[in-house]
């Protein structure tokens, strides 16, 4: 499924009044809800299969939309549930931005969560590759942010 | 020990003998600070436009502070403190810094020990959440901020923010402020308008340890013409007490109340501060509005879960939330 398809399914459930939506395309399906029951911050919360069920022998190319596997040590992910912010505050310079070369001890990044804010570092030296986050966005445990090379 | 920012700065002692609110004569202060008359004079003029302090000029009498200042005193705050509090205790105060919490995230980097706490006459760039500006007059608010380093990881410490407003909110109930309440995470308001705030920041790694830094501001006393900066409805001690607060007497008790509420947190979580949270809500069953980033969810408010999160009663359902700030919403008629 392509990602700009589920992108405005996500815009058109925030314009309405609708909590959740379900969608099956061949082998793919989607569910996007608006209220999480569990504790978090709401977030709309898109699921889908790891992969098509009983990978059918003769499926559709549908690789187009993994991800590149990332390593593990690229990534900077969320210490905590919260809200991501790229700057100190509203209106002033983002910490960091894509291309920019960081090292040990730079902060990243402003997790907030019940008005405590976590200043996230870099723990190593390399160049932001991707912001994966966007500003004034919730962010889940473990959630990576940001792309580091 | 206070500490000046310039060897040379004479502000400093002036302002120490100016803070008992009486006149002093140009020639005599002169004398005491071994500079000239006219020094004396530029730096009455240093003194109103750097820290905003009022001060009346008389041809005859001299010089003297609108209101009377209690400055931070360490001794005088190490007398105050409560017996378990005081044993070895880094406690540093500044005439003015930039701000509390930003100084001591800076000690924290160089190896500043658990307990070291920090105060300010005056804060250069005091600061709210979110980049807000928190307002900071000279010498009659408190301004003071405690480091911790804790073994826990982030995700473990959220609640920590509520339990320190329930810290705050016991002394503040113990210098006589009756029904002192706490809006969701911490705000500290005396009816509906602002008595305090608390800005906790966190540096660490994902699985732990981590540092932490609570800032705590006291509106003590705030002129107008400080309160005419502050965006919301605030009050403060002396108008509420209807008398002068011991800035000092204030401090040691809040170092006290801090120190005992960071160690019990490491030990027993927030399970130990849930009830005392609730003492201190009063907005059961509101009307608020949720605000997060854009997104703004309306509902009522149905106090808080176990781990310190926001119930919020939404379409007819309860959605915890961990992030975010609300508003009380006006009950229609």
């Amino acid at each position: 499924m392509d990602i700009r398809k589920i992108k405005k399914l996500i815009e058109l459930l925030e314009r309405s009044d609708i909590a959740e939506i379900e969608i099956r395309e061949g082998e793919e399906s989607l569910r996007i809800s608006r209220y999480s029951t569990v504790t978090g911050p709401a977030v709309p919360q898109v699921s889908t299969p790891a992969t098509p069920q009983a990978a059918a022998p003769d499926a559709p190319e549908i690789q187009e939309e993994t991800p590149e596997k990332i390593p593990e040590e690229n990534l900077v992910r969320s210490p905590m549930v919260g809200t991501f912010y790229r700057a100190p505050s509203p209106g002033s310079r983002p910490f960091v931005e894509e291309g920019q070369t960081v090292k040990p001890g730079d902060i990243l990044c402003i997790i907030e969560a019940m008005k405590i804010l976590n200043q996230i570092e870099s723990e190593r030296s390399g160049i932001v590759r991707q912001i994966l986050v966007e500003n004034g966005q919730p962010v889940e445990y473990n959630q990576p942010l940001f792309v580091i090379e | 020990m206070i500490k000046y920012c310039k060897t040379k700065n004479r502000i400093a002692p002036l302002i120490r003998l100016l803070a008992d609110g009486q006149y002093h004569s140009g020639t005599v202060l002169a004398q005491s600070l071994g500079m000239s008359r006219a020094g004396v004079w530029k730096a009455v003029q240093g003194i109103r436009s750097k820290f905003g302090l009022e001060i009346h000029s008389h041809k005859r009498w001299g010089y003297q502070l609108s209101q009377p200042l209690e400055l931070l005193d360490e001794e005088k705050i190490h007398r105050a403190l409560p017996a378990e509090a005081k044993q070895p205790l880094k406690l540093e105060l500044f005439q003015e810094l930039d701000s509390t919490n930003a100084y001591l995230l800076q000690q924290e980097k160089i190896g500043a020990p658990k307990g070291s706490i920090c105060l300010a006459e005056y804060q250069r760039s005091g600061r709210g959440r979110r980049g807000r500006h928190w307002v900071s007059p000279f010498g009659s608010n408190l301004y003071l901020s405690l480091l911790w380093r804790y073994a826990l990881a982030p995700q473990e410490l959220g609640a920590l923010s509520l339990a320190v407003g329930v810290g705050v909110a016991q002394v503040l109930e113990s210098f006589g402020v009756q029904a002192i309440a706490l809006k969701w995470p911490n705000d500290l308001l005396w009816q509906g308008r602002k008595l305090g705030g608390i800005l906790i920041e966190m540096v660490g790694e994902a699985q732990g340890p981590c540092s932490v830094v609570v800032g705590v501001g006291i509106n003590t006393r705030l002129s107008p013409e400080a309160a005419a900066r502050i965006e919301q409805p605030w009050t403060d001690l002396e108008s509420i007490l209807g008398t002068a607060c011991s800035r000092n007497a204030l401090a040691a008790a809040l170092i006290g109340e801090l120190l005992k509420t960071m160690e019990c947190y490491e030990k027993q979580g927030f399970s130990a501060f849930l009830s005392a949270w609730h003492r201190y809500d009063p907005y059961l069953g509101a009307p608020v509005a949720l605000h997060q980033g854009i997104r703004v969810f309306q509902g009522i408010y149905r106090g808080i879960t176990e781990t310190g999160a926001l119930r919020l009663e939404h379409n007819g359902k309860i959605q915890t939330f961990q992030g975010g700030e609300i508003s009380l919403r006006t009950r229609s008629p």
